[in-house]
């Protein structure tokens, strides 16, 4: 990410802590100060991701088919996410519950190895493509539904309890995180079926071509059998139980979804899988790009193509 | 500035006495009237609210002028009262006091809610019906005209009216917001139709709310709330069934006992879903079981509750009030100079003119006298006896202007003192 992503992670990160200890340190910033701050770190972030396009036309790979670009893309809703809702709702604050998580994907970004992971040849393919976009927009409503559910539970409790107070930053109201959290949740549910059904369909298709990449029993295809599992428990108990739509129900169901795509993720970086992965020997993807790679990321390339 | 007030405010007059001496609105003209035929040529508005009663007077002529006892005698009489049970009630303030004083009862310093919007309509309406009785002149349109501006600037200059401080406009204004985007959508509850439940309902429909029903045991003051303000009356006994539907709840009866009971909300709790409720309940003692507000999905909030954020709101307020004072202060200052320029300015000029004739006379004498002066040296000198004339002008006018650094010679006894030393006349 280089001196890019140096530059938007100090300034997101700045934003973030001064407007966590605005209430209390009551520093004589401006209040159009922090906006602007996270605005320069997302100009710098989109160049960044811009800077990604033509090497990916030339390549013929996927577009941003790497973890590390799909954490930045996701990184970057959310950081987009919370400049709207300044924009539209300057009386709340809401970067403190989005600049947290926005700066948790970049960081897992920075730890991801930075070569081409996902198999260029599926990457490419319009089913491919298809796949990993679906993936990544229910990616981003799963991340934005959680901010929301916890905005949510937050406001929720903070009312229950009567707490007042100037110090503590002012939410949207319980009917507008309640409404964004219904529909993150379905956006949610609505891209991963269509993403998981797509991944199933792509690998059917390359067993029938008897090319195929990803065994059934690939730990990343049991756990989507078990997101989809879930996914479909939840609009179940959504028609069935009315209660569900509405409220605290919401929120804790898109923590809950977040949370399976918390490990989701874990299974697809951190156990031995052949789910988007390259297979391109070792050397010619350490050739493709020698100066990017420091040597720990070149191991923790070595030790991801490896298993 | 010949402006006079007698009144009395909640300050230092007890309730009661209050009560005797308001006039309702619909008789403030009367009143008026009246007080002309007493007093004509004197000018008058009277301000009448629930927390003071004032009237205020101004007359150009000192002796036609009322004291502050024969006012305080008209009020007495015509509110039907003894003058002696006022003994020590009534303030009364004269000229730049007076000026102040309704300065700082517009700009709602003086209110017993400090900051409440309210006074300024009322002394608007009560400006108004004194020129609609032909009660007002020069000195009652500068001042109450001025005491409006006054109003505006303070409101715009500082923060007095920002913090809400009655508790159902907290309620409403600053924590239904927190619950409700929009109450245009919401189905509202109001239970009891007394004074509170009144004002809730006022700032409800302020705030967009369209679909409220009324109860109360009294169904034929709900039925006049509903007849004012819109909404539908619902039965006392159909009160658990509307409690089904409802996103917001606000109680304010004078009920003893709780209206809406524990055992009673967790009957119809599963109908309703765990759907959000806000409830607030502005009854003491109070209306709504406190144990409701541990059900999931409620948001109860009781008196005590919103006391403390309408006290944080108090407080905020009164750190507001120096800024307010201060311009109360400068602008009685300004408003007291202009007043003075005023009433000196037709002296200023009958002196100015006296002193040009002399000076322009003397001069033309001189000339006379010295034919073959050239022009130059003619103009030299019109100069100069100019700058004599100014020169010897210069201090007696500056102190009338005010510049005076006696403080303790006031201005009306120099204004005539400087008439007779001076020959002027009353123009």
């Amino acid at each position: 990410m280089g001196t890019w992503g140096v530059a938007f992670s100090i300034c997101y990160l700045l934003g973030f802590s001064l407007e966590f200890t605005r209430g209390w340190l009551k520093l004589p910033a401006p209040r159009w100060g922090i906006p602007v701050l996270i605005a320069i770190g997302l100009v710098f972030h989109t160049w960044l991701l811009s800077s990604l396009f033509p090497n990916v036309w030339q390549q013929r790979r996927g577009v941003y088919a790497n973890w590390g670009h799909w954490c930045l893309v996701i990184s970057w809703f959310l950081v987009t996410s919370d400049l709207i809702t300044r924009w539209t709702r300057p009386q709340h604050v809401l970067s403190i519950f989005l600049l947290p998580l926005s700066l948790a994907f970049i960081a897992l970004a920075w730890y991801l190895p930075k070569g081409e992971v996902f198999a260029a040849n599926r990457s490419w393919q319009l089913l491919g493509v298809t796949h990993g976009l679906l993936l990544l927009s229910a990616s981003v409503f799963i991340s934005l539904g959680f901010v929301s559910g916890l905005m949510y539970l937050w406001q929720a409790r903070r009312l229950k309890r009567k707490v007042e107070g100037s110090r503590w930053p002012q939410l949207p109201s319980l009917e507008w995180l309640w409404l964004w959290t219904e529909r993150c949740l379905v956006a949610s549910v609505t891209f991963l079926i269509s993403g998981l059904g797509s991944g199933f369909v792509l690998n059917l298709l390359s067993y029938q071509s008897k090319n195929p990449s990803i065994p059934w029993s690939d730990p990343i295809i049991v756990c989507s059998l078990f997101l989809l599992a879930w996914i479909l428990a939840v609009a179940i108990f959504r028609a069935a139980y009315p209660p569900a739509r509405l409220g605290n129900k919401v929120a804790y169901l898109t923590i809950a979804s977040f949370i399976f795509f918390a490990v989701l993720l874990g299974v697809v970086f951190f156990v031995p899988t052949s789910h988007a992965r390259s297979k391109q020997p070792r050397a010619a993807v350490t050739r493709a790009e020698p100066r990017a790679y420091g040597n720990a990321t070149v191991k923790r390339e070595e030790r991801c193509l490896s298993v | 500035m010949p402006l006079r007030v007698i009144g009395c405010s909640h300050h230092d007059c007890p309730v009661g006495l209050r009560e005797q001496l308001a006039v309702p609105r619909h008789q403030i003209r009367e009143v008026l009237d009246r007080f002309q035929r007493h007093f004509p040529h004197v000018e008058a508005v009277l301000l009448s609210t629930c927390n003071r009663t004032e009237l205020y007077t101004a007359c150009d002529s000192t002796m036609a002028h009322p004291t502050h006892e024969e006012t305080i005698a008209f009020l007495a009489r015509d509110r039907g009262i003894l003058p002696d049970s006022l003994d020590g009630k009534i303030t009364g303030r004269i000229g730049e006091e007076a000026v102040r004083h309704l300065f700082s009862v517009a700009a709602s310093l003086d209110s017993m809610v400090i900051g409440e919007t309210q006074i300024l309509a009322q002394i608007k309406g009560a400006y108004q019906t004194a020129i609609d009785a032909a009660c007002s002149g020069e000195y009652t349109h500068r001042a109450f005209q001025a005491a409006l501006r006054v109003a505006k600037r303070v409101a715009r200059e500082t923060h007095l009216h920002q913090h809400r401080v009655s508790v159902p406009s907290v309620a409403i204004q600053d924590f239904l917001p927190r619950v409700f985007e929009t109450l245009e959508d919401k189905e509202i509850l109001i239970v009891g139709a007394g004074e509170m439940a009144q004002e809730a309902l006022r700032y409800l429909v302020q705030a967009g709310a369209k679909r409220f029903h009324l109860s109360s045991r009294n169904i034929q003051q709900a039925r006049n709330l509903a007849y004012q303000l819109g909404g539908n009356v619902c039965d006392w006994s159909s009160l658990s069934e509307k409690l089904v539907d409802a996103d917001l709840v606000v109680s304010a009866t004078a009920s003893p006992d709780f209206v809406v009971s524990y055992s009673e909300f967790r009957k119809l709790e599963p109908r309703r879903n765990q759907r959000p409720l806000f409830m607030l309940d502005l009854a003491v003692p109070r209306d709504i079981d406190p144990q409701i507000g541990d059900c999931l999905g409620v948001y109860l909030y009781s008196m005590d509750d919103l006391e403390e954020a309408c006290a944080e709101n108090k407080s905020r307020r009164g750190s507001e009030m120096p800024k307010a004072k201060q311009i109360v202060e400068e602008e009685t200052r300004l408003f007291i100079a202009e007043a003075r320029r005023q009433k000196i300015a037709p002296s200023v000029r009958q002196l100015r003119e006296t002193a040009d004739e002399i000076r322009l006379s003397e001069l033309d004498r001189l000339l006379r006298r010295i034919p073959t002066i050239d022009p130059d040296a003619r103009e030299e000198i019109s100069r100069m006896t100019e700058r004599i004339v100014n020169k010897i002008l210069h201090p007696p006018l500056e102190t009338l202007r005010g510049g005076d650094p006696e403080p303790t010679a006031k201005p009306t006894n120099l204004l005539d003192a400087f008439k007779r030393l001076f020959q002027l006349g009353d123009s």
